[in-house]
């Protein structure tokens, strides 16, 4: 693939080594081979190498994805080869999930992810409930399609202390203003993080005046995630 | 004059210039698009970077995939056709997907369900099954060789026969001379070592079809007996003090004395190497002892070699488990099955680093043996 300043991948890669991005690479191969075994060998390779869990879902995971998209653009593969690769990326993270993680305690709540309602991609949104869940939160998945009253209602029922919203394609990108809108007339005040990696292009107005400004972030990728809950969250004290 | 194409056709169709300025769209283009001046402002954001690279003017048609924007629905997944005339001129017809793309969809739903509803601890366990397979399917590899160097043994045995049988007669003739110089018991050793190649030979050569143990009462004493007049000078040669403590001569087992010996030297053999693979820093040590234990003989064998770890204990007796590089696996599970045979059975104690200890446990004869 030509290293040009337009490649997508070769932008998110920069600071990396040549040879991690050449294991993301191979390791984007091996997804567009469609072979779940292979995929989940080489994240266990990964691990026994010393890679972090945290590089694999935040790094190798989302840029292998990047690289495959950019094959697309060169029209070197065709989008049914993009959804192989990411139904084997759902293996992988349900696999984690299944061996490394304990499952949810349905009875609690803290935290929420959905995707913006008709936004199909929901890898980026596994992804960010995998990295909640293994920071020891209760974390539930709403999916995609997940209307927005229903969205309130759950939250509502609740009261997670993180809510997090997924949007990918720029097209509802507008949408995400509605539900902050509604986010807002909440009876209490979550941390509200709305993710994706065109957020950039996101410009949020209030027609009410924001919700708390402390309490709402924007971020571009799941490193920003992971580094927030690493650092910054700190859980609501029940009242 | 520009050439004009076929524009009836049925199908969305757009006609454009070197800046992608519509100049001409089909009635279908127009119900699915909406009314356009420029090709670019029907592609979707994330798709234009696909199509400058892809659309470039180039004489031969290209094919790529877009997602495009349509009155009904934004960022629908399209097939471009898109050829370049001479003109400079530009034909682009885009076919849908969208229901190949429900197609898929469906095949994802079905999918995500199945992925729900996998055992990831069945799953791994299958793995390992197969992992386990391979090994298997190499081992059998490594059989069939052997069952080829078998064939070639057995013709090489049978032709082993032939002589034995002569020095046997020749030794017997011997005998009469040698009583003068106290080493009758020599002549008995020969007789009896000649006597057990050939039953091996026998054994080795029926081996499709493995006789039953031919039982008699045995006293433990003359077990241990023969088992000193073998290995005294081989634990000599090695350095390994073999201990073999007095027994109670009435002690007796019902057993196959061939294969009861069998069992024994594979023993003293496995002990002699936890022995030689100790660092020289003590002397080696083979103790033999037996006692009564209920109604069965326990025969105890201890040495002071490199012991074994958890993992070799578990898979000790198991067909084709080694931990040397030239074993076959099959001693030990050997032995374990000739003792099974005569009712009996094996244990095993051992502590890495400082020994280990077999307890062969089989059934006592009081005196008279049974007559059956």
């Amino acid at each position: 693939m030509n290293a040009t300043h337009n490649n997508r991948f070769f932008q998110a890669s920069l600071d990396l080594t040549d040879s991690i991005r050449m294991k993301i690479i191979q390791f984007a191969h091996i997804l567009l081979s469609g072979d779940e075994r292979k995929s989940w060998e080489f994240i266990e390779q990964q691990l026994v190498n010393g890679i972090h869990s945290t590089e694999i879902f935040c790094t190798y995971i989302p840029l292998a994805m990047t690289y495959i998209g950019e094959l697309w653009i060169e029209n070197a593969i065709s989008v049914v080869d993009e959804h192989i690769a990411s139904c084997v990326c759902d293996y992988l993270i349900m696999r984690y999930q299944a061996q490394y993680i304990t499952p949810p305690d349905q009875q609690n709540c803290q935290a929420v992810v959905a995707c913006v309602d008709g936004d199909p991609h929901e890898l980026g949104a596994k992804l960010a409930v995998l990295l909640l869940n293994r920071h020891g939160l209760q974390t539930h998945y709403l999916g995609v399609h997940c209307p927005l009253h229903h969205f309130l209602a759950f939250i509502s029922k609740w009261r997670p202390s993180i809510v997090a919203l997924s949007v990918t394609q720029s097209h509802h990108l507008k949408k995400v203003q509605d539900y902050l809108e509604a986010l807002q007339g909440l009876p209490y005040q979550p941390e509200i993080i709305v993710g994706g990696r065109l957020i950039h292009h996101l410009s949020y107005t209030s027609s009410k005046g924001a919700p708390n400004k402390q309490r709402l972030f924007f971020m571009q990728n799941l490193h920003e995630l992971a580094g927030w809950l690493e650092q910054d969250y700190l859980p609501i004290k029940p009242e | 004059m520009a050439v004009c194409p076929d524009f009836s056709i049925p199908a969305p169709f757009f006609y454009v210039n070197t800046f992608y300025d519509i100049l001409y769209q089909s009635e279908d283009a127009k119900r699915i698009f909406g009314e356009h001046a420029n090709f670019f402002s029907l592609i979707d954001v994330e798709s234009r970077r696909k199509f400058q690279r892809l659309a470039e003017r180039r004489f031969e048609p290209q094919k790529f995939e877009l997602l495009l924007n349509t009155v009904q629905s934004p960022a629908m997944l399209f097939d471009i056709h898109l050829k370049w005339n001479r003109d400079n001129h530009c034909s682009i017809l885009c076919i849908e997907q969208s229901q190949r793309y429900q197609q898929i969809t469906e095949v994802l739903t079905r999918f995500t369900q199945r992925l729900g509803m996998t055992n990831y601890d069945l799953l791994r366990r299958k793995e390992e099954l197969e992992r386990l397979l391979a090994n298997l399917q190499q081992s059998n590899a490594q059989n069939d060789r052997l069952v080829e160097l078998g064939r070639i043994a057995a013709s090489i045995a049978h032709e082993i026969r032939n002589p034995l049988t002569s020095i046997r007669g020749l030794v017997q003739l011997l005998a009469p001379n040698l009583t003068s110089s106290a080493k009758l018991s020599y002549i008995d050793i020969i007789i009896s070592e000649i006597n057990r190649v050939n039953s091996i030979i026998t054994e080795f050569l029926k081996t499709a079809k493995p006789a039953p143990p031919l039982k008699e009462a045995i006293p433990v004493t003359d077990l241990f007996a023969e088992l000193e007049l073998l290995c005294h000078s081989e634990s000599l040669l090695q350095g390994i003090e073999l201990v073999i403590l007095p027994v109670d001569p009435s002690l007796m087992i019902y057993a196959d004395r061939l294969q009861m010996k069998q069992v024994l030297l594979n023993m003293l053999h496995n002990a002699m190497e936890a022995i030689s693979d100790l660092p020289n820093s003590r002397t080696g040590m083979i103790q033999f002892e037996a006692e009564r234990f209920g109604r069965y003989v326990q025969i105890r064998i201890e040495d002071n070699g490199v012991g074994m770890d958890e993992q070799t204990r578990t898979h000790l007796f198991s067909p084709f488990f080694t931990t040397k590089n030239s074993g076959t696996g099959l001693g030990l599970s050997t032995c374990y099955h000739i003792v099974e045979l005569h009712g009996g059975t094996i244990d095993v104690e051992s502590t890495p680093g400082h020994g280990t200890v077999f307890r062969i446990y089989l059934p006592t004869v009081d005196k008279k043996p049974e007559l059956s």
